[in-house]
């Protein structure tokens, strides 16, 4: 069962997610915001990181550039409310990006692709 | 290989290597600023500026030799005019002189790059082995890359490198000599580039895209037709190289960043392209070519792309998939050397006129962030019909 960990400021969001994922039949866990990112990450390893981008005291796509500097090819999903993101440079070391939206169908077919990737 | 090699102050040895690739006119003032930065950033670092000429020409040795730097310098001349034997002079020249990093800079590039030099150098000291630029592009900077190069690249090896024909290079020395061990492609530079790039991908080395400012459109020129077929010709030869490898790559995987910064894009250039005139051309072309595209195309991509043809390429675009499905077809037909590898390129080339054609129509009301997300997009389908390709790829023939 893939591990997906979720960050997001928004405690609906996290709700929201956690429930419609592990319908889908993965294991689910969340953090309120990027504090213990890289320490979860290390102590959880989980197979996916689902990221929002403005979280009242971090940037995710600084976040980003942490994660991707110790976790080469960790799979991280960018999720935000805004699509503007998408093409600011810092966002191009995110594997997908995804606008939040309450049906989850775009996010689960990323996050699909994202764990199906495979360099030999 | 080396008609010149001009090493004045008989270095041996370097830590740090800046590689100019091409004649060096005109560079006075970007190489004495890239010595300071480099000298007062790296002060414990040995620095050699090396300067690959594919031509012999004596004034640009004396011009290379006249700049006054503190950093010494090594001139070597390939002699035959050929820009992918630059880049293997820098090679043998980094290798040799045991280099622990090293950057190579096309010429021409140089006045605009140099600010970022550091970029390249800075992610090998963080144990990266291959660093490729990342520009803040503007509209239609380098269609060849967005609609061909950089999707198909992706999808085979599985990296997103956004510039796999990338100007400005930067390598470990281990990675220098991987390459230099490798079996070359020597065509011309960009040729080298994408051979850099797929033998960087395919060892599997720690890649890295470092920031390299927004370049102006005028050094993105057009990829010229002989330009485009040889970077094809080398990516198709590359193909059945390293298929052990790419036959087993699904999807694709990012790349990190590396010194990017906040920089608002242009607004949107008027675009100089003559529509009817590149429409008239594809079915000129093409109706000296249409027997080699029955030839190499699967029965419903010739069928879909009659169907475009036909409706003048001005209704119907020229979808993701379909393009998709030709340049696999191409690159298909090429490893089972159905026809002419020249015919074969040449009826490529048109396609691929015909697609920026439908590109440049599509995408006309965009912005340049929606452009960059067309490209992605269009990057996403390549991925997805990668099985077709697969599939064909390893069908047995009858």
């Amino acid at each position: 069962m893939a591990k997906i960990l979720i960050v997001d400021d928004e405690e609906g969001i996290r709700m929201l997610y956690s429930m419609e994922l592990q319908d889908e039949g993965y294991d689910v866990i969340t953090l309120p915001d990027g504090k213990d990112l890289l320490l979860v990450v290390e102590k959880e390893n989980p197979d996916c990181v689902v990221l929002d981008i403005k979280m009242r005291e971090f940037n995710g796509l600084d976040l980003l550039q942490e994660l991707r500097k110790k976790y080469y090819d960790l799979p991280v999903i960018l999720n935000s409310a805004y699509s503007s993101f998408k093409v600011d440079l810092k966002a191009v070391a995110a594997d997908y990006y995804v606008v939040k939206s309450s049906d989850l169908s775009e996010l689960k077919e990323k996050l699909k692709v994202a764990l199906e990737s495979q360099i030999p | 290989m080396k008609l010149m090699h001009d090493n004045p102050r008989g270095v041996a040895y370097a830590d740090l290597a800046v590689g100019i690739l091409g004649s060096p006119d005109l560079l006075s003032i970007a190489l004495e600023q890239i010595d300071r930065d480099l000298c007062s950033h790296y002060p414990g670092r040995s620095l050699t500026l090396i300067c690959c000429n594919g031509k012999s020409d004596e004034s640009a040795r004396q011009t290379f030799m006249d700049i006054p730097t503190a950093s010494p310098k090594i001139y070597l001349e390939a002699g035959n005019g050929h820009g992918g034997n630059c880049f293997e002079l820098l090679l043998q020249q980094v290798v040799e002189l045991g280099c622990q990093a090293a950057v190579a800079i096309e010429a021409e590039r140089l006045a605009s790059s140099y600010r970022f030099i550091r970029n390249l150098f800075e992610p090998l000291f963080q144990n990266y082995d291959f660093v490729s630029p990342l520009y803040l592009l503007r509209k239609y900077s380098g269609p060849f890359t967005s609609n061909l190069v950089y999707p198909l690249v992706r999808s085979l090896y599985g990296r997103r490198i956004r510039q796999p024909l990338g100007d400005e290079l930067g390598f470990s020395g281990r990675m220098a000599a991987l390459f230099h061990e490798s079996e070359r492609i020597r065509r011309n530079s960009a040729s080298s580039r994408v051979w850099v790039t797929t033998t960087a991908m395919k060892a599997k080395a720690l890649l890295i895209q470092s920031y390299m400012g927004n370049p102006r459109p005028e050094l993105f020129p057009a990829a010229s037709e002989g330009e485009v077929k040889r970077v094809l010709q080398s990516v198709f030869e590359l193909m059945c190289r390293h298929e052990g490898f790419w036959l087993h790559v699904k999807w694709s995987k990012p790349t990190a960043v590396f010194g990017v910064r906040s920089e608002s894009m242009d607004s949107n250039p008027t675009v100089d392209l003559d529509v009817s005139g590149l429409r008239d051309l594809v079915f000129q072309r093409l109706a000296g070519q249409w027997g080699i595209c029955r030839t190499i195309l699967a029965g419903d991509n010739l069928d879909n792309l009659e169907r475009f043809l036909n409706a003048a390429m001005r209704r119907n675009t020229f979808s993701p998939s379909l393009w998709a499905k030709i340049v696999y077809d191409a690159a298909v037909s090429f490893k089972r050397q159905v026809v002419r590898e020249e015919d074969l390129l040449d009826a490529l080339l048109t396609l691929y006129y015909a697609k920026t054609l439908s590109f440049v129509l599509e995408t006309e009301a965009m912005s340049v962030q929606q452009v960059e997300v067309y490209t992605e997009n269009q990057c996403l389908v390549f991925e997805q019909f990668k099985p077709y390709l697969v599939e064909r790829w390893t069908e047995r023939q009858l």
